[in-house]
């Protein structure tokens, strides 16, 4: 987790995802698999036999 | 946990940075490999140009597949790779001041990637002395089959380099605990963590697709077969990626060295940061491009893949093209170059290698690799130039005109450093981003204008002649291939050049004793301009006007580009 900024405040979400680099792994790693890979398996599978 | 002591640790006089010697040896060993890999590769490119000159024709078929297969593994996945791993040791330990995390596993990824690069070599050459061939070029297809060292090699290959990858987090978590670092990474680091996190997808990808191809060259599981079109579909998860993560590690260079040699900070490093997210969720989706031509693939995923997605990746290129010249604008005009639009350009230090060979990097990677990939990647102009020169133009535009140029340049900083040397041959070292530059600039627009005429790549001879389905080429197609193959050979002079200055500086550069005194340091942009009381810089209300107009040249280009690529592709594909 980041630490408080100087002035005491908790720094704000976005700067506490980015310092997350296994958060930053796992978006980075689902992303790709899922919109990419599976979609584009699923594609390779539904095509439809030559009869 | 393991223990260091201060012993462990030297203060580097050039870069003032507090250096881990067990992570600086590490660092040492994945560039010098890179570099020897470099030269490897490079020398059977050369053999590749010479035959693909249609009148030159150096090498027999048999020869040109087996250099081909050669120069694409080793340049663009064993150089590359090995130097990411040096850079991401240099990150994580020596830009924190960190320890590196697990030592032993990190020489495991180094003998790993070397003992899977030699079996890979070991298949690929496997010709020269009456072995059987492995000519399967990059890609690999099934059909077409390697000697299962040959996918082996490269399975042991991507298993050290994931092992890197862990590696550097675990740098990373050493570096939060031991608490070497307060608030959030450093940008640079930053990227190289972006740079990880697409690496790590990457050669999960390769394993899954890679260890089943093994499998079935091993011929043990009887009808057991891979699906050409599903390794296609999964194989470019690797093999683009792959090119991904050295953008991503060439744009972080960028921004080390625009810090390094300018004192210059990003524009908005929160907008920078923005920007390396945007290549963690969606630089990736980039490898349909070399599926758009695909049939069984719904138009609706290489779309949603490429023009939906993809553009926010090329958003995020734009912002770093934007950020890292802006960034050392504005710092020339803080330390008072602030008159006219150019002159913080024309006055930046172009006899310094690791300055010129950055800026070179970024203006070619913009213009030459990255309006081209990003038109590619339209589904209909991709039809245009599907599996032609077009493709080998463009990625020499990324790979060698971006990436290898960028590494390059940053090299000539890390051997003071890493190294311990002065640079040798430093009117060479001046030199030679010139040279490589122009080689691989021309290099690479010779080739798109030949692919754009139709020239196919992966052929030996480009007449076909002698063949059944013999095509005459236009001679201007012949006349850019000449072209562009004698450009190639000026890119390889270059080439040798960093690789002669690299092995002079590391053997018999003047060497820099531990505890001599501090180098002088770039001063900090900001801390100058609070000196001199200069806060306000720039014209028309803008602080950085000239990176402003560079980047509407830009995107005037795209635009220009795409719409002679329509109006091509309407002559050559009539609706009526």
């Amino acid at each position: 987790m980041s630490e408080p900024t100087s002035s005491g405040a908790s720094p704000h979400f976005m700067q506490t995802a980015l310092d997350n680099q296994w958060l930053m792994l796992a978006l980075g790693v689902l992303t790709p698999t899922v919109i990419y890979t599976l979609w584009g398996l699923w594609d390779v599978i539904n095509i439809p036999l030559a009869p | 946990m393991a223990t260091t002591t201060m012993s462990d640790f030297r203060v580097d006089p050039v870069s003032g940075l507090k250096i881990h010697k067990t992570a600086n040896t590490l660092v040492k060993w994945n560039a010098f490999a890179a570099v020897v890999f470099l030269l490897v590769g490079g020398l059977f490119g050369v053999g590749v140009a010479l035959t693909r000159m249609p009148s030159v024709q150096l090498l027999s078929p048999e020869w040109f597949y087996m250099a081909l297969t050669a120069h694409g593994l080793v340049n663009l996945a064993v150089w590359i790779i090995f130097f990411e791993m040096a850079v991401l040791y240099f990150l994580g330990a020596h830009v924190l001041g960190n320890r590196l995390a697990t030592p032993r596993w990190a020489w495991a990824q180094f003998w790993l990637m070397l003992v899977g690069a030699a079996m890979v070599a070991v298949a690929v050459l496997a010709p020269l002395w009456g072995g059987a061939p492995s000519s399967v070029m990059m890609t690999s297809y099934p059909p077409l089959e390697a000697q299962p060292h040959f996918y082996l090699g490269l399975i042991l290959f991507a298993v050290g380099a994931l092992i890197g990858c862990f590696v550097f987090l675990g740098t990373l978590v050493v570096a939060k605990r031991e608490k070497t670092y307060s608030g959030s990474l450093p940008l640079v680091v930053f990227g190289g963590v972006t740079a990880t996190v697409i690496a790590i997808f990457t050669i999960v990808s390769g394993a899954l697709i890679l260890i089943p191809t093994f499998v079935w060259s091993l011929h043990v599981i009887p009808g057991f077969t891979i699906d050409p079109m599903m390794y296609r579909v999964v194989w470019w998860a690797f093999g683009h990626s792959s090119q991904q993560i050295n953008v991503v590690t060439h744009i972080s260079i960028w921004y080390l060295i625009a810090s390094l040699v300018f004192g210059a900070k990003p524009m908005s490093e929160k907008v920078s940061r923005f920007a390396f997210l945007l290549y963690i969720l969606f630089l990736q989706l980039g490898s349909v491009h070399h599926l758009l031509s695909d049939p069984g693939l719904t138009s609706a995923w290489k779309i949603f893949n490429t023009s939906y997605m993809l553009y926010l990746a090329v958003l995020a290129s734009m912002i770093h093209g934007l950020t890292v010249p802006g960034a050392i604008e504005v710092a020339q005009r803080r330390k008072g170059l602030d008159t006219g639009l150019f002159t913080w350009l024309r006055k930046a230090p172009w006899g310094n290698p690791i300055f010129s060979g950055m800026f070179l990097s970024l203006v070619g990677f913009g213009f030459i690799g990255g309006v081209t990939g990003v038109v590619m990647s339209v589904e209909q102009v991709n039809m245009i130039i599907h599996n032609t020169m077009y493709l080998p133009g463009h990625f020499h535009g990324t790979l060698v005109v971006g990436t290898t140029m960028a590494f390059m340049a940053v090299t000539y900083w890390l051997i003071p450093v890493v190294f311990q040397r002065k640079i040798a041959l430093a009117g060479v070292a001046k030199l030679q981003p010139y040279v490589f530059s122009l080689g691989a600039w021309v290099f690479s627009i010779a080739l798109m204008g030949a692919g754009t005429l139709g020239v196919q790549r992966r052929h030996a001879d480009i007449t076909f002649a002698g063949q059944p389905l013999a095509y005459e080429y236009p001679e201007i197609a012949k006349g850019l291939m000449d072209l562009g193959e004698i450009f190639g050979i000026i890119m390889a002079v270059g080439a040798i050049m960093f690789i002669l200055v690299v092995l002079a500086s590391i053997f018999t550069g003047e060497r820099i004793p531990e505890g001599s005194a501090p180098w002088p340091k770039v001063e900090d942009a900001d801390v100058v301009a609070e000196r001199t009381g200069k806060h306000h810089v720039g014209m028309w209300g803008m602080e950085a006007p000239g990176t402003f107009i560079l980047a509407m040249i830009l995107f005037v280009t795209i635009v220009l580009y795409y719409f002679i690529n329509f109006k091509y592709l309407s002559t050559i594909w009539g609706l009526s």
